[in-house]
């Protein structure tokens, strides 16, 4: 059985890991490039794009090409999933159609790149991504943030504990949606973390006091409702609803450096060494786009000195993890199953 | 506990995730199996054939008021253990979590002593799950007998992935169609697009929606999630189902207005 320590010990030693990670809402180091220093992309480039937030992302694609008239981009669209099949299979039959496969999910990036067919991000663009989210073979996008949805009125800030796993042990009234992916992934992290054995006490005690949703979009608004005290839900939802009902009575608290703060990215991998690939690439890790999916889609921006969401924590404490990992659901459902959470 | 359209949700939600998954299994080469599909697509059929038929006497004889708890116990063991399974889990991984939650709520409505209407409910979804298994694996059969290389499928992928209509309009021709399926009699063809609607394209323009009117998004997951599937499951009349649609329809117009104003809203990149 792997606990927490083995596993760190582990990523450690692979260069996984590196010092504790913090998000802080604008940094004070290096900034994000402008898209005004950016070289003009010129040429032909085929990108794989995984659906992801609403039309945002082609909203973004359509923007650079608007500012690139010399660029002929052919997207392909379709879910991450998917793409990343058809990738192994071209790859398989020596077939190379992308030049960039932009995911909206890690474990997509880490299937492809597991075939050997990326490219590994180069060090000049490594430098345009915040130092805790750099991997060698995939380029870290935009993040999504687990969080805890409380209700002030029925709740105070300092009865929530920072520590995920101390919430087996309350007699809180908990919201969550464990068959949502956002979820299991959470789940899935914290196998890693903290060892199988932890997660299933920790699921048996929380399953107590939970109440399950369908999605966590119900999470949040059950908790705006109070029919329950708090629960476990991405942070956007939270920041969506508030945005269209500001006196929605719900808040977000984080806990700190667990899998109940994991960040999940979407992200970039280069399928072949063509200099337009890397600048379109170092576009979407811009000022204006980071700053654009921060805005519009609530994201959490992997370039440094962009602005978090407005409406999230000025600092946040991530665990440190492969998000590659994030892709072994099996033994996750597995323990969920067998905790007759699913 | 968790009403049964909520449960329902769940499963076609776990179903998107796992979709994911099987994708994932594939890419890595973890699962070989099963390499011949046609030349088993029956005894899959005979297993689960033997399995529905074990169901019905188990529930027959819930409803007589025998204890019936170690035979559901037995039946997951021979989930576990006939070729079917591995099939599913290889070919058609989307159908797999149906099944097992089947499998568990089926178990817990007999070990909690769940009214028989509920116990009833289980077998059916069970039933639905395992039959729509096999309608994937003659589908996946049929993809590999005619051997598609990576060419081929990724020329058929492109058919149905590039589309310049608004997501809305995409939405509700989709949801046209599931009428016709389910009017032709294809009740297991209706129910699949119905969820890969919701997955693939619902999902993705839910964001800007919760903004401007987030009970119409718990709404349409409501319609996506519970109410058709269990129209289609209770095998109600076209009409019904029709009318429905209707009403679906009229809340993703006003989706399609909200998303229109949240367009203006709408911040340039650059």
């Amino acid at each position: 059985m792997i606990d927490r320590r083995t596993l760190l010990k582990s990523a450690a030693a692979l260069g996984l890991l590196g010092p504790a990670r913090v998000l802080v809402a604008a940094d004070a180091g290096p900034q994000a490039e402008s898209a005004d220093d950016l070289p003009p992309l010129v040429g032909e480039l085929s990108v794989y794009l995984g659906r992801g937030e609403g039309g945002l992302y082609d909203d973004i694609v359509t923007a650079i090409r608007k500012r690139n008239p010399e660029l002929e981009l052919n997207i392909r669209r379709a879910p991450s999933a998917a793409l990343a099949n058809t990738l192994i299979a071209e790859a398989k039959a020596g077939v190379r159609r992308a030049d960039l496969f932009w995911s909206i999910d890690a474990s997509s990036l880490g299937a492809v790149a597991a075939e050997g067919v990326s490219q590994p991000i180069p060090d000049s663009i490594q430098r345009q991504i915040k130092p805790d989210f750099r991997y060698k073979e995939w380029a870290a996008i935009s993040g999504r943030l687990r969080t805890l949805p409380y209700n002030p009125t029925r709740l105070n800030a300092d009865r929530i504990p920072d520590d995920v796993m101390a919430f087996a042990d309350t007699d809180l009234k908990i919201g969550w949606a464990p068959a949502y992916g956002a979820f299991q992934s959470f789940i899935t992290a914290m196998r890693l973390l903290e060892g199988e054995q932890r997660t299933k006490q920790w699921l048996l005690g929380v399953k107590k006091q939970a109440k399950s949703f369908a999605g966590e979009l119900g999470v949040v608004m059950a908790v705006a409702r109070g029919e329950v005290d708090l629960g476990f839900a991405n942070h956007y939802y939270t920041l969506r609803l508030k945005q269209g009902k500001p006196d929605a009575n719900v808040k977000l608290a984080l806990t700190n450096d667990d899998a109940g703060s994991l960040v999940n990215s979407s992200g970039v991998l280069l399928l072949d060494n063509k200099p337009l690939a890397r600048n379109f690439l170092r576009y979407l890790l811009s000022q204006e786009v980071q700053s654009y999916l921060a805005r519009e889609a609530y994201e959490i921006p992997m370039a440094p000195g962009v602005a978090l969401p407005e409406g999230l924590p000025n600092a946040i404490h991530p665990p440190s993890l492969d998000l590659t990992q994030l892709s072994d659901l099996k033994p996750t459902l597995d323990l969920l199953r067998e905790t007759r959470v699913l | 506990m968790i009403a049964i359209p909520t449960r329902f949700a769940r499963t076609a939600l776990l179903v998107s995730i796992l979709a994911g998954l099987s994708a994932t299994a594939h890419a890595h080469g973890d699962i070989d199996q099963v390499e011949d599909l046609q030349a088993h697509i029956s005894d899959y059929e005979a297993e689960v054939s033997s399995m529905s038929e074990t169901v019905d006497g188990i529930v027959a004889d819930y409803e007589s008021g025998d204890a019936v708890a170690d035979r559901v116990d037995a039946l997951v063991e021979t989930w576990e253990e006939v070729e079917y399974h591995e099939a599913v889990e290889t070919h058609a991984m989307a159908l797999y979590p149906p099944i097992w939650i089947a499998l568990g709520g089926l178990r817990e409505a007999v070990e909690e002593q769940d009214a028989k209407a509920q116990v009833v409910q289980w077998q059916q979804r069970l039933d639905q799950a395992l039959h729509q298994g096999i309608g994937a694996l003659k589908l996946a059969a049929v993809q590999q007998k005619n051997g598609m290389n990576a060419s081929a499928a990724t020329h058929q992928n492109a058919a149905d992935e590039d589309d310049d209509r608004p997501t809305i309009t995409i939405i509700q021709d989709n949801l046209q169609t599931v009428l016709h399926h389910y009017e032709d009699g294809d009740a297991e063809a209706a129910e699949t697009l119905l969820h890969q609607t919701y997955m693939q394209r619902f999902e993705g323009i839910e964001g800007d929606l919760i903004e401007r009117d987030a009970d119409l998004v718990t709404d349409l997951e409501k319609d996506f999630n519970a109410t058709l599937p269990l129209l289609m499951e209770k095998e109600a009349s076209a009409n019904e189902l029709s009318a429905e649609i209707e009403k679906m329809n009229s809340k993703l117009d006003r989706a399609q207005t909200l998303l229109d104003e949240a367009a203006q809203d709408q911040s340039s990149v650059f």
